[in-house]
């Protein structure tokens, strides 16, 4: 499947203002939303459910004429919603050691690099065990390129919270990984 | 500390309304303590984000596990060794064959329509005289089959048995599995048609074993 592929029908004759928005966000959201599920801890077969299911979601939100403001902030809130409900692949991401993206850290690159590499993944990934559930989502988010605000939304929290989270995180990660 | 070094964060983030914003990066200009966090900030960032892609990759084997890309140097490398002995092979010196083998001793076959042209072609096979005598040879020591009805090769073919231990890492393989490199060459030296085939040639020889 390629990624612009979209696998559900659209069967909105009826709506097709709702059906393009929906493909438009499909295409825009579904690769930074699976890698949010994946490093939420969902394997990629769970994520890509999630994924699918979250917009069928969207897509009937929109066909019934629900809100389009905060749309990303809302896509993300179902999905991690969804993740959440899958709580034992939730818990499982960081309990424990995940090799695999560690191995497969800059694989190009020469080997003094990706020693040099693997050693910074390790040390992040220590930090990153050590961070609150909130904080943790908070960064994740953020690195999928969401703002503050569309953070608080997806977690139920006020903006001012966010900043001080991901404040707080980003100290405690830089203080561990000393970089 | 400073009062400001709690806005970096959000500073970074482009979060901060308009003034304050200003407010800092002017603070930064001057104070080479938040200069020095606001980097650290920077690159804890593009790590994380690294590996979010990192963790990602892993997962959705985007980024092909190391043992499988061993797998496709390894056979590729066959196939090199595979191609050089082919070469090798032609280049041996053939003894001359009787006369009456050279000689040619079929009319070639007349124009036919695409339709008909394979059951000429079937036809004429047991009497065509116009191989070179290096692929005679070679025919002669390695006779050969092809199992499939779409695998029908206009000049006869070649097989060199790989054993899989050469292609797989060990355990990949069930034991005695034994791959058979298939090839054709063609009346102007060329290797055509190089097919690698899965053959348990391995098991009868073992199960005679004592």
């Amino acid at each position: 499947m390629s990624d612009d592929s979209v696998p559900f029908a659209l069967p909105l004759s009826s709506c097709p203002a709702a059906s393009s928005e929906a493909t438009t966000l499909y295409r825009e959201l579904r690769k930074p939303l699976l890698r949010y599920l994946i490093c939420l801890g969902l394997s990629n077969d769970e994520a890509q459910d999630v994924v699918q299911d979250v917009f069928l979601t969207l897509q009937r939100h929109l066909a019934s004429g629900g809100s389009q403001e905060n749309i990303r902030g809302w896509v993300y809130r179902v999905a991690h919603n969804q993740a959440r409900n899958r709580q034992t692949s939730y818990e499982r991401r960081f309990a424990a050691p995940l090799e695999a993206a560690i191995d497969s850290a800059s694989e190009e690159a020469t080997p003094e690099h990706t020693l040099l590499e693997k050693e910074k993944f390790r040390l992040l990934e220590q930090a990153i065990r050590l961070l609150r559930d909130t904080e943790r989502e908070c960064l994740l988010l953020r690195a999928g390129g969401l703002r503050y605000r569309e953070i608080g939304e997806v977690l139920g929290i006020s903006t001012s919270t966010v900043a001080d989270t991901v404040e707080r995180a980003i100290k405690k990660l830089a203080e561990k990984c000393n970089v | 500390m400073c009062d400001l070094s709690a806005k970096l964060v959000a500073w970074l983030d482009q979060e901060l309304p308009g003034s304050e914003a200003n407010d800092v990066a002017r603070h930064i200009e001057s104070c080479a303590e938040c200069k020095r966090k606001l980097d650290s900030y920077r690159r804890v960032s593009s790590l994380f984000k690294a590996y979010c892609e990192s963790t990602e990759e892993a997962a959705t084997g985007r980024k092909l596990p190391p043992w499988i890309r061993t797998l496709s140097y390894t056979a590729a490398a066959v196939a090199v060794v595979v191609a050089a002995l082919v070469l090798v092979l032609l280049r041996l010196p053939v003894e001359p064959l009787p006369p009456q083998a050279m000689a040619p001793t079929a009319p070639s076959i007349a124009p036919a329509s695409d339709s008909n042209r394979a059951v000429a072609a079937a036809a004429s096979a047991p009497v065509r005289p116009s191989l070179p005598t290096k692929v005679r040879h070679l025919r002669a020591t390695a006779p050969m089959r092809y199992p499939d009805a779409d695998f029908l090769p206009a000049e006869p073919g070649i097989q060199v048995a790989i054993p899989a231990e050469a292609m797989f890492p060990p355990g990949a393989m069930p034991a005695g599995v034994t791959f058979t490199a298939d090839f054709s060459v063609a009346s102007d030296g060329s290797v055509q048609r190089l097919r690698l085939q899965p053959r348990l040639v391995e098991l009868q020889r073992r199960s005679t074993q004592p």
